[in-house]
């Protein structure tokens, strides 16, 4: 019997385990690459982790040294990502097959030939030494269980289908996720069954509870993030204890106008940073305020308190009333002009939106094929005439439309009856030069600055109580968010003649693009502003830009999660996943502030497992060893043993002279003895079972020569191990 | 006491194993309480070196010297060299008396030469330093070269020629004393001590029969079976690289301790290695271990060492350097490689 050969399975048996064990190899490959690239590239590594494990079966009965296996396998798979990179790069492939397709084709070769190689390398690596099917088991196990951990926000791959359901139900969906994982550890399992020694499994055994001890741990840490809830309410949900106290007609949220942005004393930016939405541009375009407005609604009409979405059917018609199953030309578009030109952009929502979004203004929505129905909920092509126009070219333009009805002028022309909205306005129209003084543009922008200066950003207010809380904003200490803002400009832009109206939806900075072409949108993105009609232009974003607030600044979004969601939404293959992780980590460290002392019993702790973990390494290799070295190792364990019997061999003491001082005690340790030293000097092959044999007579000593007692104050000595020599 | 064959031995040193078993029975019946020093005995004639004993009279040196004698004789009658010759060194000897001399023969007038008692299997120099340095001289060339010369002329001695050389540690005056590189000449030093007490009870219970005649119960070895397992020794017992590396190690140890003025030599190296070769046999063994080396190094080491004066423990220092090299074997043993 070769100590540590591959279990030998005769005939049609072996073909068969052997077959499935490609097939799990496989699997976790295709798992694991359907959550970074197309189902073509999962497909094709699947072929990839079948066919490189049965070749890795032959290669580990070759006479190649595994060294040599693990090296050429790093070079080759450095090779594919060179090739696969040179291949993108290069034009040949792209005139082939067009861009698209040339990076879905160096996607699903760089797919399959890593598949091949990793799973090759890992087999033959398994057959010849049981530690390297640690290896095996771990991409079995880490390829399901990331399927079913949320990471990134839920962002990357959050299975809606499983987590909605559980959710609707009423259940908590961690623990769901816990049961996920508790699964993917049973594909280890079978793996785990195929071995056929005591020690393989015992180790496998480790690993697989090791890594539930991680889920089970990390879960709960990490938590799952509440499901993005998206369009509107500021991405925010309302404090707790508000929605408790009942403060009157705020409780709308279970209403189909729930993400109706509102008047509120406080926000709870919980989930704020949770995508919703990643957008992608098909063509340069740099907004001239420097930031993209997505316009998703509008309100303008006054009910007595607040503006609120129209019920009328003539007014705010350039809005995408609802998700399009078709190409949809909306009705009255802004026309592309000198002032606006065409933009496409694709649009794949994560979270749930009641009511379509573009980049203002859209002409036309087109729904398009989900790529990746496990992350996207839906995708669509917007086409935008985008404000190209500058801002001073407005001057001229003329607001309202010639188009409108008396009935249309009013409805955006409508003011809370409080007088003082009307003196304000005239008041600080009052410092533009002569030359503007009539011009109701200027007058507008003369709005937005005067707002822009004098107010303060905050999500903490205390208006939401008054009768009228815009009124009280700005009449009283003019610290509000964009609904006060924007409620406060178009009620001061009416009273000087300016049709206008609150847009909602996203706005995103345009620096938050970072240079590439997609745009990630997270809850916290959300924005009411106010607009003007101009002739020739359609309604304008005219925001306010406070130049104080009491909030601090928003994080960018992560740029590499932003660049892979836009990949993801194309259908192109994306950079993997592992590299651009290590930044969150860093900063999730530099959160965990802990005392002096937390830090030395940590590190005690890790002290101690490292001790327990030499010993228990020691005790099991005995199980692991290649024949060569198992004289070595079984006495190494024996002599654990005994040491931790404190009978240990003294300084400058012989093997030989310290078998023959125990020989009354441990009678059998002098053959091992002898069996280790004619290993160590001598040129003769060991004889496995007869170690074995021996070895166990040892311990058939110690078990009866010694208490349990002292047998288990012994195996509990961490250090014990590190003094038998 | 011997120790069970813990390894199997190659099938070519099963005989070498077979003939050091057998002599060793036969010399530990005719001496007993002497085991360690039977054992050095065979190690020495095993690895074809000679010894030195140091002990005081009567404690069974010549004894020992004739059993070992007797034992090749049983099947060797036939041979031209005697088993075993002893010579008593005094300072009146002269060099022919132990080489052998021309003597002119009437009958062919011619010089003829007659062997002196070199020529035997065994010789037993007893008191080597009561003679003068010319004999020692002689006697010293004979064991190194294992030939001696009269006129010029040089008489080739056998192949098994093994001298125990004995010298009583008390009682030096009118002697002359070995100098070191001729010590050098000597594998081992041995010193006897007085054997224990149930051993000598063993010895008076023999009694009446003599020592000799209780060896001769066992069965004896003849010379070309020495021979042989000599050569067997020498191709089949391994000796590893680290054990190699560690004999050498203890030699530059020695040599650089600051109590020591000169360590041993090379050669004393070279000698040691078929002892630790036939130490390994005698244990049933077909490599050298560690423990061999700390079983021979104050036997191989203390009579070359000239240490500085004052220092009175030659074997602490020596058990020191050693117990640094084993502990090192021992350690690297557990490591991979």
């Amino acid at each position: 019997m070769t100590a540590d050969g591959p279990p030998k399975a005769g005939g049609v048996a072996g073909a068969l385990a052997d077959l499935g064990r490609a097939m799990i190899h496989g699997l976790a490959w295709g798992v694991l690459v359907t959550t970074m690239a197309s189902p073509s590239s999962a497909l094709v590594a699947f072929a990839g982790g079948f066919g490189g494990c049965l070749v890795g079966s032959q290669l580990g009965q070759s006479r190649i040294r595994t060294s040599a296996i693990f090296a050429g396998a790093a070079f080759l798979i450095l090779l594919t990502a060179w090739f696969g990179a040179s291949l993108t790069h290069g034009s040949f492939l792209s005139a082939a097959f067009g861009p698209a397709g040339a990076l879905r084709l160096a996607g699903m070769l760089a797919a399959l030939l890593v598949a091949a190689i990793g799973s090759a390398a890992m087999r033959a690596g398994s057959t010849r030494r049981a530690i390297f099917s640690v290896l095996e088991l771990l991409l079995v196990v880490v390829a399901f269980a990331q399927l079913f951990v949320p990471h990134r926000d839920g962002a990357i791959n959050r299975p809606f289908y499983l987590a909605d359901w559980i959710i609707a139900l009423g259940w908590d969906p961690t623990w769901l996720f816990l049961f996920m994982g508790g699964t993917a550890t049973v594909f280890g399992l079978v793996l785990l069954l195929r071995e056929q020694r005591f020690g393989r499994a015992v180790l496998n055994l480790g690993v697989i509870g090791l890594l539930l001890a991680l889920i089970v741990l990390a879960t709960p840490l990490v938590g799952m993030p509440p499901p993005p809830d998206g369009g509107g309410g500021l991405g925010l949900r309302p404090e707790e204890s508000e929605t408790e106290k009942g403060k009157g007609q705020q409780q709308d949220r279970g209403g189909a106008s729930a993400s109706e942005l509102e008047f509120r004393d406080k926000y709870n930016p919980g989930g704020a940073r949770v995508p919703v939405a990643v957008v992608l541009f098909h063509d340069d375009y740099s907004p001239p305020s420097g930031v993209y407005y997505f316009r998703q609604g509008a309100f303008s009409q006054y009910n007595g308190r607040k503006l609120v979405v129209s019920g009328r059917q003539d007014v705010d018609d350039d809005l995408i009333p609802y998700f399009p199953a078709r190409l949809t030309e909306i009705q009255h578009a802004p026309e592309v002009n000198e002032n606006r030109g065409p933009l496409e952009t694709t649009i794949a929502l994560m979270a749930d939106h009641t009511q379509p979004f573009a980049l203002e203004s859209p002409i036309e929505v087109e729904p398009m094929q989900n790529p990746s129905p496990n992350r996207f909920r839906r995708v669509y092509r917007a086409l935008s005439a985008v404000l190209t126009a500058d801002y001073t070219s407005m001057l001229d333009a003329r607001p309202g439309s010639s188009d409108w009805s008396k009935d249309q002028w009013a409805h955006y022309m409508q003011t809370p009856a409080d007088p003082r909205y009307a003196e304000l306005a005239a008041e600080l129209t009052v410092e533009l030069p002569n030359r503007l003084a009539d011009n109701p543009v200027a007058k507008a922008f003369a709005v937005t600055g005067w707002l822009g200066r004098e107010g303060i950003y905050s999500l903490k207010n205390e208006h939401s109580g008054a009768e009228d809380p815009t009124a009280s904003f700005l009449f009283g200490d003019r610290t509000g968010y964009c609904v006060h803002f924007s409620h406060a400009a178009t009620y001061l832009m009416r009273s000087l003649g300016v049709p206008a109206r609150v847009a909602t939806g996203y706005a995103v900075s345009e620096s938050a693009r970072q240079g590439g072409s997609s745009l990630l949108l997270s809850g916290s993105a959300s924005h009411a502003w106010p607009e003007v009609f101009l002739d020739g232009f359609g309604w304008v974003v005219l925001d306010v830009y406070p130049e104080r607030a009491l909030d601090p600044p928003e994080q960018p979004m992560d740029a590499d999660l932003q660049r892979l969601l836009g990949e993801l939404a194309r259908g192109a293959s994306p950079i993997p996943l592992s590299a651009t992780d290590l930044p969150k980590l860093k900063e999730l460290a530099r959160r965990i502030s802990l005392t002096f002392g937390t830090w030395v019993l940590a590190l005690l702790a890790v002290l101690l497992l490292l001790l327990y973990l030499g010993k228990l390494w020691r005790r099991m290799a005995p199980s692991l060893a290649p024949a060569a070295s198992l004289p070595r190792v079984i006495y190494r364990a024996e002599l654990d043993r005994i040491g931790e019997l404190e009978v240990r061999r003294g300084p400058g003491e012989s093997r030989e002279a310290f078998a023959r001082r125990v020989r009354d005690r441990f009678p059998a340790f002098e053959p091992l003895t002898h069996a280790h030293l004619a290993a160590a000097y001598g040129v003769h092959e060991p004889d496995p079972g007869r170690l074995r044999d021996q070895a166990a007579a040892v311990r058939r000593d110690i078990r009866v020569g010694f208490p349990v007692w002292k047998r288990f104050l012994g195996l509990l000595t961490p250090w014990s191990w590190l003094r038998s020599k | 006491m011997q120790p069970a064959i813990q390894s199997p031995l190659d099938d070519s040193l099963s005989g070498a194993r077979e003939v050091s078993e057998r002599l060793g029975a036969r010399l530990r019946a005719a001496v007993r309480g002497r085991d360690e020093v039977v054992e050095l005995v065979l190690v020495a004639l095993l690895s074809d070196g000679h010894v030195l004993l140091e002990d005081y009279p009567g404690s069974g040196k010549t004894t020992l010297a004739r059993a070992l004698g007797n034992a090749l004789e049983e099947r060797n009658g036939t041979s031209s060299v005697a088993a075993f010759r002893r010579i008593q060194f005094t300072p009146d000897l002269l060099p022919s008396d132990i080489t052998g001399t021309n003597i002119f023969d009437v009958e062919t007038s011619r010089f003829a030469f007659r062997r002196g008692p070199v020529f035997a299997h065994i010789v037993l120099a007893d008191e080597i330093n009561r003679t003068s340095p010319k004999v020692q001289a002689a006697m010293l060339e004979a064991m190194a070269e294992k030939q001696v010369t009269v006129d010029n002329q040089s008489y080739l001695l056998d192949d098994l020629f093994f001298v125990i050389a004995t010298q009583n540690p008390l009682d030096l005056a009118g002697t002359y004393p070995l100098p070191t590189p001729q010590l050098d000449r000597f594998l081992f030093k041995i010193e006897m001590k007085h054997i224990d007490r149930a051993s000598e009870l063993e010895v008076l219970d023999q009694y009446p029969r003599a020592s000799l005649e209780v060896a001769r119960d066992h069965p004896g070895v003849t010379r070309d079976e020495i021979l042989a397992a000599r050569r067997q020794t020498r191709g089949a017992v391994h000796v590893a690289p680290v054990v190699k590396e560690a004999l050498v190690d203890l030699a530059r140890l020695l040599r650089s301790d600051s109590r020591v003025l000169q360590g041993a030599s090379t050669r004393a190296l070279v000698l040691m290695l078929p002892a630790l070769q036939a130490r390994a046999v005698i244990h049933g063994r077909d490599f050298v271990s560690p423990e061999d080396i700390a079983a021979l190094a104050p036997y191989v080491f203390k009579h070359r060492l000239e240490c500085a004066p004052g220092v009175e423990d030659v074997d602490a220092l020596i058990e020191e350097a050693t117990a640094v090299e084993i502990e090192k074997l021992a350690r690297a043993s557990l490591r991979r490689g």
